[in-house]
């Protein structure tokens, strides 16, 4: 199961991307049935439409209309290079409305790290016709939520709001992408506001500490090295010169892509939006970060302040629009993710010394990382939790390959997860967003099922050979640190 | 039995649905072997349907959860339940994984003070199979000793986790300090001794007392209906007759205001959380509380939320949130700002809801609360997983029937008296307890000289909360709150009870527990 790398804010996000197939009534019961879009009479209906747009003067253009879950997606394009991707769902009285730049920390500069997760926070304050507030308060008011949220590649903003409500939320986005109105007042309270956050996620969790190794230790001088969060130092020198700089030079039309999913006419809809976006300038283009993944084995001890040891590891993998993908998500999914799986025996039954244990495949465009996670029960070290993995791994290349009823199983589980994260309609829009803005197409997420189906167990062998492998590999080992010699203290507790 | 259908036509009219409903019902035809229901008691059932994606959610509510607990035995029944997810029926630990893991399937357990939940997900192909699995997960699982004692490990482990994660650690210390020497403070996890002097026998003895008739409830939510749904339930789960245990529960309340700091002494920020107890999720002021939780601190506009995050910068995560139980309610907030910042933004907090008792809210915030929690009820509704989460926690805390179908109208009918009055009842600032998880040796004196009157005791992180002795500190005059009429006994259903509820006052449920805190709230 993929997840992206380095979320912050407090969304998590699947996209493990399954294209849907008509569902098959099980045993004769009855079961709901839900009747496909047909995607030829849909792209039949967009054509159309768009002749009409631009016959009225409007400069827009139809890039695609491509199957996805039970209806159809409309991906177009204003003259300023905003792109607009629509996916109905007429069962729902509510549309998520996600805004995508392509920004994110790994197009910071040396000395300011952490600048675009701020810039994400100040993306809430006032703008030159709304005081600051106004977002959040209109939002809230028409019953909406919001969230926003930074990684590597990319930063997103989300609205879900009752359908009605849609254009006003247009409206609101469009205003800010261009007038944001960045004070010092603002700049400094929201700074403290980010400030607090690192102290909570990085410097007083064991595992956000362990986190932050890894993504160094992994990445090195690679765009992806440092934290999305940013470095403490880096982030006591930022100034509001800083942000406005920033504004000016990633947030434009020509950087943004609009993903609109729910209960909405396309065709309305779509006109708000050229309403509020067309008149917007491009705005600059700066190139993207490129940059080789890094080589090499890595490994340190990290001494933790918790009750338990923790060990990270991680193999460098290509980037998720990669062919090797689908063969590597399998290959997750078979390592850990389900109570049969082989590090689950090996760490969690079969004379268990951890209390959890997982697989993620973390994709993102320059590279990704298929990492494990251990919790040691107390007393437990992560050496041996270290020696466990390495030894499954072994196996899996020698002695031991995968089995046909591995396979089998990670391909429902990959299944499951996938239409799980189609459940909301914030799920589909966060997966469109994250296929569009981080490899700029939705082709791995249409494919992915396809792919997915076609690997076999020979496909797993091969990628767990070729990536599995020391030189591709980073251990972080999350050790107790020394006790603390303390003084005797009055308290009013005992223990238990 | 009870049958709820996902919406009826007059409800989804009246929330806005109309023209998005789709209703697509095709023919039964069930093969010969599905027409033999097992012998026993069905369990209630609610279907909440939608078309797609092809998984199904089921959810199996026992009614029983760790209030069940016998004293010195708590974890009981997280204990029990956590062991039945290794091996049931014919299958052990290992081949019981391997099935669920080859339908791509998730079997879960929750279990919380009022009750335990079997949860699952599944893809629709794969639904008999999977309930075949679940009911003998239910019915009859191995709960095998050596099973028993791996779980008891993995749940000491969990104890020790505990203390790595501040807000965990302040929100599960926030009940057990609050409820100190009452029912209702006893930890769901239980403690290291407590854990330890569960027997096998225990809970094996435990199991056969919940899973019994009017004991258990039956959720589906996904592209199934009714019928289908109850033609697998008559296939595959068939209830003993019994005696669930029954529990009526005291109800009383702390005077003053105190507060508990755990040491974190290289922690260089604070986890607050404030929390004191108001009237049950079916009492009739319930809406109006929900209404004043949004203007606390339940949105981005709050008032916690613009004085401590966006003003002063003080902290990340500023919230507050309602537990909802069928006795009382838990009424929380919470911030967590750097050490240096801790007396005042606690401060601050107490002022807030000083003036909040004391003024109420304009009519301005009233109109944007009510506004707020309509259009959040409908997203709510959104998916079928949350629906039936939401049916299903209603019918436990015995809320009223149409508590979900007619929120818009009961959170209209809140009118600016009622909200005034609510606000100087249900906000007691002279009654608060307190949890401070930080640096005890730099925050300890600072609290006791603040503002803020708390009565201060320190624990370690690694200590037990009602093991405290502290009284709280008496502050201003007003009197002490008045006791609420004897609550219903937590296992009664809901179904044969007289309703509290007024027409035009109901309540959404919360996520939550009695006794337990969670910022469900929290941006």
């Amino acid at each position: 199961m993929r997840r992206c790398l380095l979320w912050l804010g407090l969304l998590a996000m699947n996209h493990a991307a399954l294209a849907v197939e008509p569902r098959v009534a099980g045993k004769g019961h009855a079961m709901q049935m839900h009747k496909p879009v047909d995607a030829t009479a849909a792209e039949a209906a967009a054509r159309a439409r768009e002749t009409t747009y631009q016959q009225s003067g409007a400069q827009v253009r139809l890039l695609a209309v491509l199957p996805y879950g039970a209806g159809v997606v409309e991906h177009w394009q204003l003259a300023n290079g905003l792109q607009i991707v629509l996916a109905v769902d007429a069962l729902v009285p509510v549309v998520a409305v996600q805004s995508w730049l392509c920004v994110g920390s790994a197009d910071e500069i040396a000395g300011k790290t952490g600048l675009a997760h701020l810039f994400e926070h100040m993306m809430f304050k006032s703008t030159e016709a709304r005081p600051a507030g106004t977002l959040d308060r209109v939002l809230e008011q028409m019953g909406g939520s919001a969230n926003a949220a930074t990684s590597l590649d990319y930063t997103f903003f989300q609205e879900t709001v009752p359908s009605v409500h849609v254009p006003t939320v247009l409206d609101m986005e469009a205003d800010r992408l261009v007038n944001l109105d960045l004070t010092a007042a603002a700049f400094r309270s929201e700074l403290s506001v980010v400030r607090n956050e690192r102290r909570e996620v990085v410097d007083n969790d064991p595992d956000g500490q362990i986190d932050e190794t890894m993504s160094e230790l992994a990445w090195g001088a690679h765009p992806y090295g440092h934290p999305v969060i940013g470095t403490e130092k880096d982030l006591a020198g930022l100034s509001v010169a800083d942000a406005r700089q920033f504004y000016q030079t990633h947030y434009a039309a020509g950087r943004t892509l609009l993903v609109l999913v729910g209960g909405f006419d396309p065709n309305a809809l779509l006109l708000e939006v050229i309403q509020h976006y067309g008149k917007l300038p491009q705005g600059p283009t700066p190139q993207r970060p490129t940059a080789a993944i890094p080589t090499g084995a890595a490994q340190r001890s990290l001494a933790i302040d918790a009750g338990a040891e923790r060990l990270a590891m991680a193999w460098r993998l290509p980037p998720g629009d990669h062919a090797d993908m689908a063969a590597l998500d399998v290959l997750t999914e078979m390592l850990a993710n389900g109570d049969s799986t082989r590090l689950a025996r090996a760490l969690l039954y079969d004379k268990p010394i951890a209390s959890h244990a997982s697989a993620d495949l973390n994709d993102a465009r320059l590279g990704s990382l298929l990492q494990i996670h251990v919790t040691l029960l107390p007393g437990q070290v992560a050496k041996e939790a270290l020696a466990r993995v390495d030894a499954t791994i072994k196996a899996l290349n020698g002695s031991q390959p995968m089995t046909e009823s591995e396979l089998l199983a990670a391909k429902n589980r990959l299944k499951m997860a996938h239409f799980s994260a189609l459940t909301s309609v914030d799920g589909r829009a966060e997966q469109l967003g994250h296929f569009l803005a981080g490899y700029g197409s939705l082709q791995p997420l249409l494919r992915f099922s396809a792919d997915v189906e076609a690997v076999t167990v020979a496909d797993v062998q091969r990628v767990a050979q070729k990536y599995l492998v020391a030189d591709r590999r980073v251990v972080v080992l999350g050790e107790m640190a020394p006790p603390k010699v303390a003084g005797k203290r009055r308290t009013g507790g005992s223990k238990g | 039995m009870i049958l709820m259908p996902r919406h009826s036509t007059a409800n989804m009219l009246r929330n806005g649905w109309a023209g998005l409903l789709i209703v697509l019902l095709t023919g039964l035809a069930l093969p010969d072997a599905w027409a033999k229901p097992k012998r026993g008691a069905m369990p209630p059932l609610i279907v909440v349907e939608r078309p797609w994606p092809p998984v199904v959610q089921v959810r199996v509510l026992l009614s029983t959860g760790s209030l069940a607990d016998p004293p010195g035995q708590e974890g009981l029944a997280l204990l029990t339940w956590d062991t039945a997810l290794r091996g049931a029926g014919a299958r052990d630990r290992g081949q019981m994984a391997q099935a669920l893991d080859a339908l791509g399937a998730h079997l879960d357990v929750q279990v919380d003070k009022l009750g335990a939940s079997l949860v699952g997900e599944v893809l629709l192909e794969h639904l008999d199979p999977f309930l075949a699995l679940l009911a003998d997960t239910l019915l009859q699982p191995k709960l095998a000793t050596d099973d028993i004692e791996q779980v008891r490990a993995q749940l000491l482990a969990d104890l020790t986790h505990l203390h790595d994660d501040d807000a965990a650690l302040a929100h599960d210390a926030v009940g057990r300090y609050l409820y100190r020497g009452q029912t209702l403070g006893r930890p769901t996890g239980g403690t290291e001794s407590t854990l330890r002097a569960i027997t096998p026998d225990a809970v094996r003895q435990f199991h056969k007392h919940c899973v019994v008739a009017g004991n258990v409830r039956v959720g589906f939510a996904g592209p199934v209906d009714e019928a289908t749904a109850k033609s697998l339930l008559e296939r595959h789960i068939a209830l003993p007759s019994g005696t669930p245990p029954k529990l009526t529960l005291p109800h009383t309340v702390h005077d003053g205001r105190r507060l508990l700091l755990i040491d974190k002494p290289r922690h260089t920020q604070s986890e607050v959380v404030i929390a004191w107890p108001t009237v049950a999720a079916h009492h009739k002021d319930m809406t109006a509380i929900g209404i004043a939780n949004a203007i606390l601190g339940g949105t981005f506009t709050s008032r916690l939320n613009r004085e401590i995050r966006e003003l002063r910068g003080w902290s990340y995560n500023t919230w507050s949130a309602l537990s909802s139980g069928p006795q009382l309610t838990t009424w929380a907030l919470g911030f967590t700002p750097e050490t240096a910042d801790t007396t005042a933004a606690l401060e601050l907090a107490v002022k807030i809801l000083e003036e909040m008792a004391e003024q109420g809210l304009t009519p301005a915030e009233l109109r944007f609360a009510k506004d707020y929690l309509k259009g959040m009820h409908l997203a709510s509704l959104e998916t079928a997983e949350r629906e039936l989460g939401m049916r299903m926690r209603a019918q436990q805390l015995g809320m009223a029937a149409d508590a979900i179908d007619n929120y818009a109208a009961h959170v209209e009918a809140v009118d600016y008296k009622t909200i005034q009055r609510v606000l100087r009842e249900h906000i007691r600032p002279e009654h608060l307890t307190a949890v401070v998880v930080g640096q005890g040796r730099v925050l300890e004196s600072k609290l006791r000289e603040s503002a803020a009157q708390f009565e201060v005791e320190l624990m370690p992180a690694d200590g037990q909360p009602e093991h405290t002795s502290a009284r709280g500190r008496a502050i201003g005059k007003r009197p002490t709150p008045v006791e609420e009429a004897p609550p219903p006994a937590v296992n009664d259903d809901p179904a044969d009870s007289p309703e509290e509820d007024e027409p035009g006052e109901g309540n959404e449920p919360e996520d939550g527990e009695d006794g337990a805190v969670s910022p469900e709230g929290a941006p």
